[in-house]
């Protein structure tokens, strides 16, 4: 079960790899925003298959960690990840990458 | 509100016998947390009984008592109605995103809201992002912007139901809607 | 192979298979809002269904509410930060993507 459960990790570990793609060729506010998403969800998912594979409950409790901070840094990006750049200028941006 | 008589003294300040219920139930779930945290260690209640009464007066601080109004069956139907929402939608995903050409025909939907407390409208607009189809991305003025993936998919209905449902955690009743 | 291991398997893969659907979503779809929308859904039933697998192979009940609470917590965090995304993307002035005719 246990080379299961690593198997199971490295591919979310994959998608997380392929969702950061994504992010980085996108570099609004908004695209950073999902990448707090796809890590706070596939991170916590990561962590708990972790722990089913070497049976260490210490993953659980990072998973659990990782889970207040994702909200957390949810509440700090609404805060002060509003964009600051007029709002002309980060929709130009966004339509030329939606090209 | 007004019920002196079943009144009970916490502190310098008197409570109402459901505002006690507020503080034991904020107790009870610290207690719970504690509990969960330690994995069922009895051992670390030594610690446990004063965290959790520290953290019952640092959230009655800044939280001041008020009366409980969850009401037991409806958020349980609430709850029932999420779970089997949010699975749907992740079918709807799965479905859509495996095909050559993805069926999406995406615009924002203005629904103004029935429910005024903003409790209930906040886990609307929360519980729509996680249903097929709607994800909210503006909660303003009583009116909360989705963003269907689907124009021609019965959102406004669906959303109904889901207003109905969070009324139902708290005992709320909808008014119908004049238009 | 227990029953209850096989059902775990079942439950990891279907997990798995959620978590797919929402990568691909957000390298298929064509704008901010609705790749917001493939993660957001998609990905929390796949954690759903990790987590689900998981109260099957751990041991104590504490343990299993433990796995409970750090899934509704990033469900909360999950849904918060999709409403943030999007009010972000309104508030850049973004237009949602529509199929052009």
């Amino acid at each position: 079960m246990s080379a299961f459960f690593q198997l199971a990790a490295l591919f979310l570990l994959l998608n997380v790899g392929a969702g950061l793609l994504r992010i980085l060729r996108g570099r609004t506010t908004a695209d950073r925003l999902l990448a707090v998403q796809l890590f706070g969800t596939t991170g916590t998912a990561i962590l708990i298959l972790l722990s089913l594979a070497t049976g260490e409950s210490a993953y659980q409790t990072i998973a659990l960690v990782f889970a207040i901070l994702a909200g957390v840094l949810g509440i700090v990006f609404a805060r002060y990840g509003q964009p600051s750049a007029p709002a002309s200028a980060q929709s130009q941006e966004l339509k030329h990458e939606l090209n | 509100m007004h019920d002196t008589e079943k009144a009970v003294s916490v502190g310098r300040r008197r409570l109402t016998w459901q505002q006690s219920l507020d503080v034991l139930l904020r107790g009870a779930t610290f207690a719970a947390l504690w509990w969960i945290l330690t994995e069922g260690d009895n051992a670390a209640w030594v610690l446990g009984i004063p965290s959790v009464a520290a953290a019952t007066l640092i959230s009655l601080a800044f939280v001041p008592p008020t009366v409980w109004q969850v009401r037991p069956f409806g958020a349980l139907r609430f709850g029932l109605y999420f779970l089997s929402k949010s699975l749907l939608s992740s079918v709807d995903v799965a479905r859509r995103v495996f095909q050559p050409h993805i069926p999406i025909k995406p615009r924002l939907v203005r629904y103004p809201l029935r429910v005024r407390e903003v409790k209930a409208q906040v886990i609307v607009a929360n519980s729509a992002s996680l249903m097929p189809g709607t994800l909210s991305v503006n909660l303003a003025d009583d009116v909360l912007t989705i963003h269907a993936l689907d124009v021609n998919a019965p959102i406004r209905e669906e959303l109904g139901i889901l207003e109905e449902r969070v009324a139902g955690i708290f005992g709320i009743r909808l008014e119908e809607r004049t238009e | 192979m227990s029953l209850i291991d096989l059902i775990t398997i079942l439950l990891i893969g279907a997990g798995c298979f959620f978590f797919l659907a929402g990568t691909l979503g957000l390298l298929r779809l064509p704008d901010v809002f609705t790749r917001s929308h493939a993660i957001t859904k998609a990905d929390n039933v796949g954690l759903m269904l990790i987590m689900l697998a998981a109260a099957l192979q751990v041991e104590t009940w504490a343990t299993r509410f433990k796995l409970g609470l750090i899934w509704i917590l990033t469900l909360t965090a999950s849904a918060t930060v999709a409403h943030l995304i999007g009010r972000a993307a309104l508030n850049a002035e973004q237009k949602p993507w529509e199929e052009s005719t």
